[in-house]
């Protein structure tokens, strides 16, 4: 290696370099070693550099000669150097063999909770068909939870409703359809809302029950919406979320705030319809409930239920991301385990 | 509601097999849930909405085969062959509350022989899951669940005074239940009395000492109409249902109420002999008038987007049990609602969901008339996406934690109010029954569970909403708007790393989210350790927290290592971001960077480093960078070494060393002047 410090220049000296360089450039194993042999010979303050700024101290007579073997030394040097760094490493075999079966050094990334994911989901077809997202009160008034939605006092209907209260006349939501009626409060049709959301009933928590879970809430409001309208957005909906052959039924049901009532059924996504154990053999899978706006209900947000028609529909979001992936208790999602959240 | 198909075919025999049969009346309102073989027979279960109590009678169903698949529907034999007593001379009813009791009638079945329950009786009972007890009793049973009828019969030689008064409870009054319940009673309930005493709780359960007993000879035989909502009031302040019970609430048909007891006395008479005495004594205040429902055919259409045929509505209606008047001017249909259907019928909207139920949502197209709109996702969205993308691209696990929490956790720590805490009361939930006021809770909870399960190091972070009183504890009252709590979403994350590392997290979603001039500055100490409990203060207003958990707050989670937790507020958070992003054009001259180490005493802060170079107010001085902080040998006690990064540049030209040499002898004199010393 060229460690000497130039102090003059003469033909020596330069055959001198050039032999360094060339030697350095030769023993170089990797395109690193090659970088530093280029960086010390051509770079910048390189040797070249500094031996070209020593010919004006040499004899003005020998200075042509001298310049022209040190250009063509540098020429040289250059041209091999050229040479080194398009070839292939010739030393490759040499090296140590990477492994290619060890596991690479992981990226740190985390993960959206399940429940997120599928109301994401969810939100995101149904942005597609244009609707846009409302939001109402977890705490809420027992008027938006109940008789606004023509459910009243001391009826049976409210056995599927049973509720966590505050106080008299202010409870924790038990579904989202109370985003329905504060939304039509605030605005006159169209209205083309999704409600996602968290409701609290006080079940008995099981594998399939919590006192906490997330419903979202559809509405559509406007002249002339129609029965075969609600069947195109869920139908729509279903092909959007779950595939583009799954089909859907209406099934008769009864919800207070809605006239005429459905359960609406997707083709098992488990068994296509052929019939298995998640749909007991029926081929169908329940994903939500849905119906015509119940005249009562525009009744209690002064809506004109002559000049206006609408649907609404609801669904469990725990429910479809159970089905979905095939989770088998629901009391996993609050646990907030990493070895279930890292799953999704 | 159980039945079987046998049972089924008795009043409608469409020729359907079980699984059509549990099939059509499932896809039309009549949920069969499931269907098993019991002998030679089939059960069906059905699920009956509480909107449907015509349903809770095999009759009832029988009515919605007959309407799905034209067949007849045959009721039973229901008339009586009756003796020469006259009811009236034998026993009377007084109905004291006609509110509570709109219609209540009595039969009398003289000289029966109480014993076992023929065969067929039984056989029929015990296939649906119904205990025969003895005939008399059973043939109640049977007549309820073949018709929804509730039935009563009262051994007639213990009532008092031989007869029946219908009133009101008297407080203090008690009485023992045919199931051994002590019942207290009350002016709010109704019961059945004899001359001196209540004999039963009307609608939910008849006495223990007037029951049909192996030694009754005379049975008087109750069917009556009961108020639907008290008789749900009464059950459950009473904690007693019962199959009569469950059906009251939902209502009856007042009409049939005659028409099962005669159907009954008849069975009775067929199955424990006896005579049944002439007539009935019948109370009823206000007989059913049936409500007359117009049904425009255009309107149906309007509903439904497809167009039903009017004969095809008239079918279904009539099979259903409603009287259509025959002329119909511009397709108008005159509906008159049975009695079997007045609970659930009273408009139009239900006369349409009778008939499409029946012609099938099968038939309704998919068509879309909605005009395409070009949603956008509102604010809120957006923000809540850019953040989540932010701290999963961190390493954050998103958790999802329960809104309630104990008494004790939930005045642990409170960022955002120092109102007490929301609470509820639930028996479901004694313990945790207060309203969240912090997610921080909730994200120590979830560590705890990851700490106990053994996995290592985890970052996890939630975007939810907490509840926020306006007034303290009592102080909240009303049931309107402005007394519901503040929901505000914050978002909570908890980490192991360092503070500074946090808080660098922190200042990456402040930097997805387009937020400048936070300040971070020493907070109160909230739950965090003394020294370590951080406030981030944005426009003048509170932002959040962060800090390191304490130790007695970790050791409540079982956490080993205290962790790091920040709170934002995300609502404010939402306000302030920029999500809109413009370009810069990018510089086209060099920068020159230096880098510096200075020591300087403990208690100089990088902020007022910052803020000494800044007030230089170089015009080439671009950005001041933050390196790191060294402390120890070669750096006195009492002091560190900060090193940092200066880079200069001017916009139009190349910097000269001179100049950049300058700007940094500048910047060495400002920091000496905080007794800073510049480190070789």
């Amino acid at each position: 290696m060229m460690t000497r410090r130039i102090k003059a220049l003469d033909r020596e000296t330069i055959r001198e370099i050039e032999r360094n360089a060339l030697a350095e450039l030769e023993a170089a194993e990797d395109a690193q070693a090659l970088e530093a042999v280029r960086v010390r010979y051509m770079g910048r303050k390189g040797i070249f550099r500094d031996a070209a700024s020593l010919l004006g101290k040499a004899d003005p007579a020998e200075r042509p000669a001298l310049g022209k073997a040190l250009n063509a030394a540098r020429n040289e040097v250059e041209e091999s150097l050229k040479g080194k760094s398009f070839a292939a490493p010739k030393n490759a075999e040499k090296r140590r063999a990477f492994d290619f079966t060890l596991p690479g050094r992981p990226a740190p990334r985390g993960r959206l909770h399940p429940i997120t994911r599928t109301i994401e989901a969810v939100k995101d077809v149904f942005g597609r068909l244009g609707f846009e997202i409302a939001y109402g009160p977890e705490v809420e008034l027992d008027h938006y939870n109940f008789e606004a939605l023509n459910i009243p006092a001391d009826h049976p209907a409210r056995d599927a409703f049973d509720t966590f209260y505050l106080r008299p006349g202010v409870c924790l939501r038990s579904q989202t359809s109370t985003v329905q009626i504060r939304t039509m409060e605030r605005r006159r049709p169209p209205v083309r809302i999704l409600a996602p959301g968290k409701v609290y009933r006080p079940d008995t928590v099981d594998a399939t029950h919590s006192f906490l879970f997330h419903q979202i809430e559809g509405l559509v409001v406007d002249e002339g919406v129609t029965m075969a309208d609600l069947k195109y957005v869920l139908h729509q909906f279903a092909r959007g979320l779950l595939g583009h052959d799954v089909g859907i039924r209406f099934r008769p049901s009864f919800f207070p705030f809605t006239e005429p009532s459905v359960e609406v059924d997707v083709t098992c996504f488990k068994c296509n319809g052929k019939g298995c154990p998640l749909c007991k053999r029926s081929g169908w899978i329940e994903i939500l409930g849905a119906g015509m706006v119940d005249p009562n209900v525009f009744g209690h947000v002064g809506y004109d239920a002559e000049q206006y028609t609408g649907f609404a529909f609801g669904m469990g979001v725990e429910r479809i991301a159970m089905l979905s992936q095939g989770i088998d208790d629901i009391r996993l999602f609050m646990d907030n385990d990493l070895r279930f959240l890292e799953q999704f | 509601m159980k039945i079987t198909a046998d049972w089924l075919r008795e009043y409608c025999d469409s020729g359907l097999s079980v699984e059509d049969l549990a099939h059509r009346l499932s896809m039309s309102g009549c949920l069969i849930e499931e269907t098993a073989p019991v002998g030679d027979d089939a059960l069906m279960v059905a699920e009956v909405t509480a909107n449907r109590p015509d349903l809770l009678g095999v009759i009832g169903i029988a009515r919605e085969v007959a309407a799905l698949t034209g067949a007849p529907l045959r009721l039973p034999a229901a008339d009586v062959e009756e003796s020469a007593e006259k009811i009236t001379a034998a026993t009377s009813v007084e109905v004291q509350a006609p509110d509570l009791c709109p219609r209540y009638t009595a039969r009398l079945i003289r000289g029966v022989k109480v014993g076992p329950s023929p065969e067929w009786l039984a056989r029929r009972l015990e296939a649906v899951g119904v205990r025969p007890i003895n005939n008399v009793v059973d043939v109640t049973n049977f007549v309820m669940l073949e018709c929804g009828q509730p039935l009563h019969a009262f051994d007639f030689d213990k009532l008092h005074g031989g007869r029946i008064v219908v009133r009101r409870g008297v407080e203090g009054e008690v009485l023992i239940s045919i199931d051994e319940t002590k019942c207290k009673l009350d002016p709010s309930m109704p019961i059945i009395a004899d001359a001196d005493r209540p004999v039963a709780i009307a609608g939910v359960m008849g006495g223990l000492d007037t029951e049909i007993s192996p030694r009754t000879v005379n049975v008087l035989l109750e069917s009556a109409q009961f108020e639907n909502t008290n008789i749900r009031r009464t059950s459950r302040k009473l904690g007693l249902a019962s199959d009569s019970s469950y059906r009251f609430e939902r209502g009856i048909d007042p009409i049939q109420t005659e028409w099962a007891s005669r159907r009954a006395a008849r069975l009775i008479r067929e199955v424990a002999g006896g005579s049944i005495c002439e007539g009935v004594a019948d109370v009823w205040a206000a007989p059913y008038e049936a409500k007359q429902v117009t049904l425009r055919m255009a309107r149906m259409s309007r509903l439904l987007g497809i167009d039903v045929p009017e004969a095809e509505a008239r079918r279904i209606l009539a099979a259903l049990g409603f009287a259509v008047q025959p002329e119909s001017a511009d397709g108008n249909l005159i509906v008159a609602v049975p009695a079997f259907r007045a609970q659930d019928i009273s408009r139009e909207a239900d006369l349409i969901e009778e008939v499409v139920r029946i012609y099938g949502y099968d038939k309704i197209p998919e068509t879309c008339t909605l005009k395409a709109v070009a949603g956008a996702p509102g604010r809120m969205e957006d923000v809540e996406s850019v953040a989540r993308n932010a701290l999963t691209g961190a390493g954050f696990y998103e958790a999802l934690t329960n809104s309630f929490c104990d008494d004790r956790t939930a005045r642990l720590v409170s960022p955002w109010t120092d109102n007490e805490p929301l609470r509820f009361h639930n028996a479901v939930r004694r313990h945790e029954n207060r309203l969240r006021v912090s997610l921080m809770p909730g994200l120590l909870a979830a560590k705890r569970v990851n700490v106990a399960h053994g996995v290592g190091r985890s970052a996890l972070f939630e975007i939810s909403r907490v509840f926020l009183p306006k007034a303290d504890g009592g102080a909240m009252t009303g049931a309107d708007d402005a007394s519901r709590p503040e929901e505000r979403a914050v978002l909570a994350l908890l980490a192991e790393d360092s503070l500074l590392e946090l808080k660098g997290i922190v200042e990456t979603l402040l930097d997805a989210l387009g937020i400048g001039g936070a300040a971070f500055e020493v907070g109160p100490r909230a739950f965090f350790k003394e020294g370590l409990s951080g406030r981030i203060v944005l426009d003048g207003r509170t932002l959040g927290v962060l800090g390191e958990v304490g130790q007695e707050v970790a050791d409540r989670f079982d956490l080993p290592q205290p962790p790091v937790m920040a709170e934002l507020d995300f609502a404010l958070l939402t306000r302030h971001a920029a999500l809109e992003k413009s370009y810069r054009k990018l510089p086209a001259q060099p920068a020159a960077v230096r880098d510096l180490a200075v020591v300087l005493d403990e208690n100089v802060t990088w902020a007022a480093v910052e803020k000494a170079l800044t007030d230089l107010a170089l015009p080439i001085l671009e950005k001041i960078a933050f390196f790191d902080v060294f402390r120890g040998r070669q750096v006195p006690k009492g002091r560190k070494s900060i090193a940092l990064s200066l880079t200069f540049r001017a916009p139009d030209r190349t910097l000269t060393s001179k100049e950049v040499e300058d700007a940094r002898q500048a910047c060495i004199q400002a920091l000496e002047k905080l007794g800073g010393e510049l480190r070789k």
